[in-house]
C-alpha cells in the first residue's frame, strides 16, 4: 500500500485488520477495504509518538512517549473508532529514544521498551530496559535491563523466550559497536548498556571498573549502526520450511556512518537450542549508491503466511509472498 | 503618467522580490538536523546527520519496489 505517512510499526488484528503506527507524526491507521479498494483510515490522532502497537482481546493497544492506551473492540468500530482510553501514563518523558515498541507476551502481558534518554550515559532506573505490565496497566515491572533502545521484539513460537533487537551506541567509531539481537532466558537479565557494547567492548568512558563478562552477551551482531528495528518469528506456512520459526528483522539503515549499512530485511535462522545458527540478507535494494530509496522499519506475518514490510521513508507497506516458481523442485 | 505608473510597478516588484527572496532561498535549502550529543568534531564525523524522510509519501509509481531483490520464488508487491 502506498501513501502511508511515516509508516512504522505493523500489527494485525484478530479479524485480519492491519494497523500502522507513526513515530514522527501523531496517528494510528487501519487499512480498510471500501468497494473493493484498500484505503487508509485514521483510527486515532493527536498522539505523542505513537510508535508501539499490540493487539489483545479485540483491543488495539498504542504505546506513546509516556503512556499506553487502548481502543476496545476496534475491528468492529473502524467506521467510528472509540477514543483511546489511557491505561498507563508513568513512562519518563524524554525525546532521545522516547518512542516505544510494544508486543503482547505469551503471558498476556504487554512488553514495552523504555529507551536510554541519551546516546551514552548511566540511565535512570526507569530507563534502558524492556518492561512488562498487565493489560489494564497494573503491575508494571522491568523485564530486561541494560537495553539501550530496542525497537523490535518477539517471542519464540515454541520456547516462548523473548528475542529483541538493540541499537548500539553512536560515535564510538564508524565500525563499532554492532547493533545486537538478544535473547532473554530469564527475567532481570542485564544486556550491558551503558558499560559494555556488543558483548566484548567496554565503553571508553563508562566501562572502567566493569567487565563484559558481568552481562548477557548478544545472540548475534547485526552490523554497526545498522538500526536493527522490527522483528518477527516466521510462523506462517507460505514460505519454504527452512524459514519456519526463523526471525525476519528490518534494518532501517545507518546514518552516522560514511559507507552506509542496512536498509534491508535479514533472516536469522536458529539452532534447535535457540542460539543463532546464521543470518543473511533476505530483501535488499533499499540502499542504492550509498543513498536510501526506502528504509524498512517493521515486519508482520500475515494470516496467509505472506510478510508485510513497512517503510517510513517511502511511506509504503510492501507484501512479500512465495509461489515457489523458479526453484528446482519447488 | 504612464512612466510614473510603470516606475511604480517596477519598484513594487523589486521590493516584493527583495522581501520574498530570503524566504524562498530558505525554503529551497532545508536546514540540516543539528549535531547529536557526543558527536566527534572531526570534519568527517561532522558531515554525518540524521536522515529526514521526504515530506510526503512517495507516489505509487515512484516506490522503489522494482529495485528490491528477494531470493528466487519470492515476490514483493505494493497492493
Amino acid at each position: 500500500m502506498s501513501g502511508v505517512p511515516n509508516a512504522r510499526s505493523l500489527r494485525q488484528g484478530e479479524k485480519g485488520t492491519i494497523f500502522i503506527s507513526n513515530r514522527i507524526l501523531d496517528k494510528v491507521y487501519a487499512v480498510v477495504t471500501n468497494g473493493g479498494e484498500r484505503e487508509l483510515k485514521v483510527v486515532a490522532s493527536g498522539l505523542d509518538r505513537p510508535n508501539g502497537l499490540a493487539f489483545a482481546n479485540g483491543a488495539l493497544y498504542v504505546a506513546e512517549g509516556t503512556r499506553v492506551s487502548k481502543l476496545e473492540n476496534i475491528e468492529n468500530k473502524l467506521g467510528d473508532p472509540p477514543k483511546p482510553v489511557v491505561i498507563y501514563d508513568q513512562f519518563p518523558n524524554h525525546q532521545s529514544h522516547g518512542w516505544k515498541f510494544m508486543a503482547l507476551g505469551p503471558d498476556s502481558k504487554l512488553y514495552i521498551n523504555v529507551g536510554a534518554p541519551c546516546n551514552i550515559c548511566v540511565p535512570p532506573d526507569s530507563n534502558a530496559q524492556i518492561r512488562r505490565m498487565n493489560l489494564d496497566g497494573s503491575s508494571s515491572e522491568p523485564y530486561a535491563l541494560g537495553v539501550r533502545n530496542s525497537v523490535g521484539f518477539d517471542f519464540h513460537p515454541t520456547s516462548k523466550q523473548l528475542y529483541f533487537t538493540d541499537n548500539g551506541r553512536d560515535w564510538l567509531s564508524e565500525e563499532l559497536p554492532n547493533d545486537e539481537l538478544n535473547r532473554v532466558t530469564r527475567a532481570g537479565q542485564h544486556f550491558g548498556y551503558p558499560y559494555c557494547h556488543q558483548g566484548n567492548i567496554p565503553d571508553d568512558q563508562l566501562g572502567w571498573g566493569r567487565q563484559c563478562s558481568e552481562f548477557e552477551p548478544p545472540a548475534a551482531l547485526l552490523g554497526p549502526h545498522s538500526a536493527a528495528l522490527g522483528m518477527r518469528f516466521y510462523t506462517g506456512t507460505m514460505f519454504p520450511a527452512e524459514y519456519r520459526n526463523a526471525i525476519f528483522i528490518a534494518r532501517h539503515g545507518s546514518w552516522n556512518k560514511t559507507n552506509k549499512v542496512g536498509g534491508d530485511i535479514i533472516v536469522v535462522k536458529l539452532n534447535p537450542n535457540g542460539t543463532v545458527k546464521s543470518w543473511e540478507p533476505f530483501m535488499t535494494g533499499f540502499l542504492q549508491d550509498n543513498n536510501y530509496i526506502g528504509r524498512p522499519v517493521d515486519v508482520e506475518v500475515m494470516k496467509d503466511g505472506s510478510l508485510l514490510v513497512s517503510d517510513d521513508y517511502a511511506g509504503a507497506i510492501y507484501r512479500i509472498s512465495y509461489d515457489g516458481r523458479g526453484l528446482a523442485g519447488g | 503618467m504612464t512612466h510614473a505608473w510603470l516606475r511604480s510597478v517596477a519598484l513594487s516588484a523589486l521590493m516584493l522580490a527583495v522581501a520574498v527572496w530570503p524566504t524562498a532561498a530558505q525554503q529551497s535549502t532545508p536546514t540540516p538536523p543539528p549535531p547529536t550529543p557526543n558527536q566527534p568534531t572531526s570534519d568527517s564525523a561532522g558531515k554525518l546527520r540524521g536522515i529526514n524522510p521526504p515530506p510526503f509519501p512517495m507516489a505509487a509509481d515512484k516506490l522503489p519496489t522494482p529495485q528490491l531483490k528477494l531470493p528466487k520464488g519470492f515476490k514483493v508487491e505494493v497492493s
